[in-house]
């Protein structure tokens, strides 16, 4: 229809319309008033629904609130839905390994090797002694304690885990040393050192207590077993 | 009472024209209701809802002329009432409407459309139209009201306003068919 058509069926319907409220309104003959029961019915819906619609809908910082729920539990619920939440993860540690930590693998293999030849710590600063030690086929740890001074050394098959250094506030150096290139820091009161061979990825932690000379004695030490 | 229809309004300008309805039309729509259902009760339930059918729809009535608001409050309490009576009745309420055998021809009525003919079929088809479909229309073009406002108004389910509206608009499109092609 065009709009003159649906303009000239507006009148039609109006027409119509005027000429059935006149039927209609002829049907009011009896006056009835509205029963007790009926208002104190009334009285209670009142109360009820004033107690919060009333207060909730029409403050405007209580609107501003309401949206800003719906709004939580719009993202609370996309965020539940795990082909959303997934991608969203991966993008945040993509963000956060990017901009606070340097490291020599990104992508982590599923099918984990074994360590064929394991390194071991061959020299230890005095009164350093043995704690603990964490294994794994691709992955070794080892750790060494003086009081609250330690040492940490990590070696794990290079591309089924991950090591890194925490750039976000000390800068990486590298560091030549007996013909290995190592990557290290100073972050609060620790050296972290990370280097890799051919096949392997290796990590030393030393409180700062132990001295740079007697870590590069440490690095040093670090042989096949 | 009046309370409690105002908490349906949502905008304050709104409370102010419901106000004024709700104490020009209450006792009207009270007593129209009583004549459909001869039941006090009944008659308080029906004028009940159409006042909160009404409140929930003020954004749409705030801009029409006096007329058409009476006209679509009538209609809201008729359908409601209309409503209840086959429910409790079991059977179809059937209206004594002779003031509708009443509506002129388009040439004794004045019109600012010159197309006489068609206002004339057009009339005559909804003076002959069952008046459940003619409702639907009315809301439909004349308010130019969604099927879920309509179905709100009127107290009918969503899918039956829907089928009555394409019901009512085949029959309008068989009465002026030959206006339509133009």
């Amino acid at each position: 229809m065009t709009n003159h058509q649906i303009d000239i069926l507006k009148e039609a319907l109006l027409i119509t319309e005027r000429y059935e409220l006149k039927a209609l309104q002829e049907l009011n003959r009896e006056e009835i008033s509205p029963s007790p029961s009926y208002c104190k019915t009334m009285d209670c819906l009142i109360q009820e629904e004033k107690s919060w619609r009333k207060r909730l809908v029409k403050n405007k910082k209580r609107k501003i609130l309401i949206i800003l729920i719906a709004a939580l539990l719009i993202f609370s619920s996309v965020f539940s839905v795990s082909a959303i939440r997934e991608p969203i993860i991966e993008y945040i540690t993509m963000v956060y390994e990017d901009f606070t930590h340097f490291f020599f693998e990104e992508n982590i293999k599923k099918d984990l090797p074994a360590i064929e030849t394991e390194y071991q710590v061959t020299w230890l600063p005095d009164q350093y002694t043995f704690t603990s030690n964490e294994r794994s086929p691709a992955y070794v740890s080892y750790q060494w304690n003086q009081g609250e001074n330690y040492i940490t050394f990590n070696q794990s098959i290079l591309g089924t885990n991950s090591i890194h250094l925490n750039t976000e506030k000390e800068n990486c150096t590298i560091l030549e040393f007996n013909n290995q290139l190592y990557y290290y820091n100073k972050s609060g009161q620790m050296y972290f050192i990370i280097w890799t061979n051919d096949d392997y990825a290796f990590n030393l932690a030393c409180s700062e207590a132990i001295g740079w000379d007697n870590v590069l004695k440490i690095l040093e030490s670090i042989k096949p077993k | 009472m009046l309370t409690f229809y105002l908490l349906y309004v949502y905008e304050q300008k709104d409370e102010i024209l419901f106000s004024k309805l709700y104490e020009e039309y209450n006792q009207k729509l009270l007593n129209f209701s009583y004549s459909i259902l001869r039941n006090q009760s009944d008659a308080e339930d029906a004028a009940q809802e159409s006042w909160i059918a009404i409140a929930h729809n003020m954004q749409k009535l705030r801009h029409l002329d006096r007329e058409k608001i009476e006209i679509y409050i009538y209609k809201v309490v008729k359908s409601k009432s209309i409503n209840l009576y086959n429910k409790n009745k079991n059977r179809e309420y059937v209206f004594e409407m002779s003031a509708m055998k009443e509506i002129p021809d388009a040439l004794d009525i004045e019109s600012e459309y010159s197309d006489r003919e068609l206002l004339q079929t057009a009339l005559s088809c909804l003076r002959d139209m069952k008046p459940c479909y003619r409702d639907v229309l009315t809301l439909y073009y004349l308010y130019e009201m969604k099927p879920s406002q309509i179905a709100e108004s009127l107290g009918r389910p969503l899918q039956t306003v829907k089928s009555q509206l394409q019901r009512g608009k085949q029959l309008l499109a068989k009465a002026l068919g030959e206006y339509l092609h133009d």
